[in-house]
């Protein structure tokens, strides 16, 4: 996250008065998280361009909306969430096909087959063990993926990824492992290659 | 600074309580956890947003915002007090013509339909009094009622007595 040089609620006032300096701020604290987090999630970088810019937009036409006892940060992670979710849904209708599983709160979860011809943003993921991973979190049906990354890579509470996600502190935890489990497994080659096999 | 909070040894009842707490281990699989978060923070880059991304949701917002700037004021003529007039006289106009049409088409159309009531023919039940009654010489007195019966009679000239009386035949024949 960028450094921030006025308070939240601050920023907020600012916002509500739809002054520009406050949605400069409000990009300039938040753009580089929002496309990282996106582009983890979507896999392109173009698309977590796109996601980020309509969060933003949809921040200037609705901040009416915001609460002001809740977080901006979260608020934001919602919608760019929203927004992913609306472009792998777009990506769907082409799809490969899709399985339904059960998570551990007997929720059906479905599943995508990727698409075998996916490559990640080489312009990003320069090295072979980023692309891997890359590849691996893209393999992850979308309701761990998005757990997985707030957590491990946004490094967010679990109060708050519950919050973006508008779900259970206890669902948000059992994505997460699960998440990971199902990670470790898709990882195992890259962890002997980069810790050795003593880390197995 | 020194720490000035106060040393166990004041308070070894405390001290004994937690070292009674039952120890907590790591859950099973927590290295392989730690290596994975360890290898997501390390080997992927974080991909930041692309130079001039401000300007370019900023333009992006302006559009948005002319557009709808262009299309209020379609909106706020639709919704002028002289529109509304127009429509308001358009429609009473319309609902009059209309109401005109209904009413003078449901008058006719109650002429033409007039059903006319049919002729009811007069169910007799015959009975045996009414046999008689229809087989009875018309001079027999009809039947009265009792109010009828006390009324004060006017004297008539009567037939004179031994004078034989055909009902129905007139008199100068009868004699």
């Amino acid at each position: 996250m960028g450094r921030a040089s006025i308070d939240e609620q601050t920023l907020v006032e600012l916002l509500m008065e739809r002054k520009e300096e406050g949605f400069r701020e409000l990009m300039r604290v938040y753009k580089d998280d929002l496309v990282n987090f996106a582009y983890r999630f979507v896999g392109s970088y173009d698309n977590a361009v796109d996601v980020a810019q309509e969060t933003f937009i949809r921040v200037f036409r609705f901040i009416e909306t915001f609460q002001r006892g809740a977080r901006l940060k979260t608020w934001l992670y919602a919608i760019a969430r929203n927004v992913a979710l609306s472009i792998l849904n777009e990506q769907r209708r082409h799809p490969v096909s899709r399985l339904v599983e059960t998570d551990d709160d007997g929720q059906e979860v479905e599943r995508d087959i990727p698409d075998s011809t996916y490559t990640p943003d080489r312009t990003v993921d320069s090295t072979i063990i980023a692309q891997r991973i890359q590849e691996a979190l893209r393999k992850l049906p979308a309701v761990y993926r998005e757990a997985v990354i707030l957590r491990d890579i946004e490094e967010l509470t679990y109060e708050e990824i519950a919050d973006v996600c508008n779900v259970e502190l206890g669902t948000v935890k059992s994505r997460i492992n699960r998440g990971r489990a199902m990670l470790q497994e898709l990882l195992h080659d890259v962890y002997e290659e980069l810790y050795g096999k003593q880390s197995q | 600074m020194i720490d000035s909070a106060p040393d166990n040894h004041e308070h070894p009842e405390a001290s004994n309580l937690l070292r009674q707490l039952p120890r907590v281990t790591a859950p099973l699989g927590f290295e392989e956890t730690v290596l994975l978060r360890r290898m997501m923070k390390e080997q992927l880059p974080h991909a930041s947003a692309p130079e001039g991304f401000e300007e370019k949701v900023l333009s992006r917002l302006r559009e948005c915002e002319s557009l709808s700037r262009h299309l209020r004021p379609r909106r706020l003529r639709l919704a002028s007090p002289r529109t509304w007039i127009a429509i308001g006289v358009g429609a009473a106009i319309v609902g009059g013509i209309a109401y005109y049409f209904a009413s003078t088409r449901s008058s006719s159309s109650r002429e033409h339909h007039t059903i006319p009531a049919p002729h009811v023919l007069p169910l007799v039940v015959p009975t045996d009094s009414a046999i008689e009654e229809e087989l009875a010489p018309p001079t027999q007195p009809s039947r009265r009622s009792e109010s009828e019966s006390e009324r004060p009679t006017v004297d008539q000239p009567s037939t004179p007595p031994g004078k034989r009386v055909t009902p129905g035949v007139p008199e100068h024949d009868q004699e």
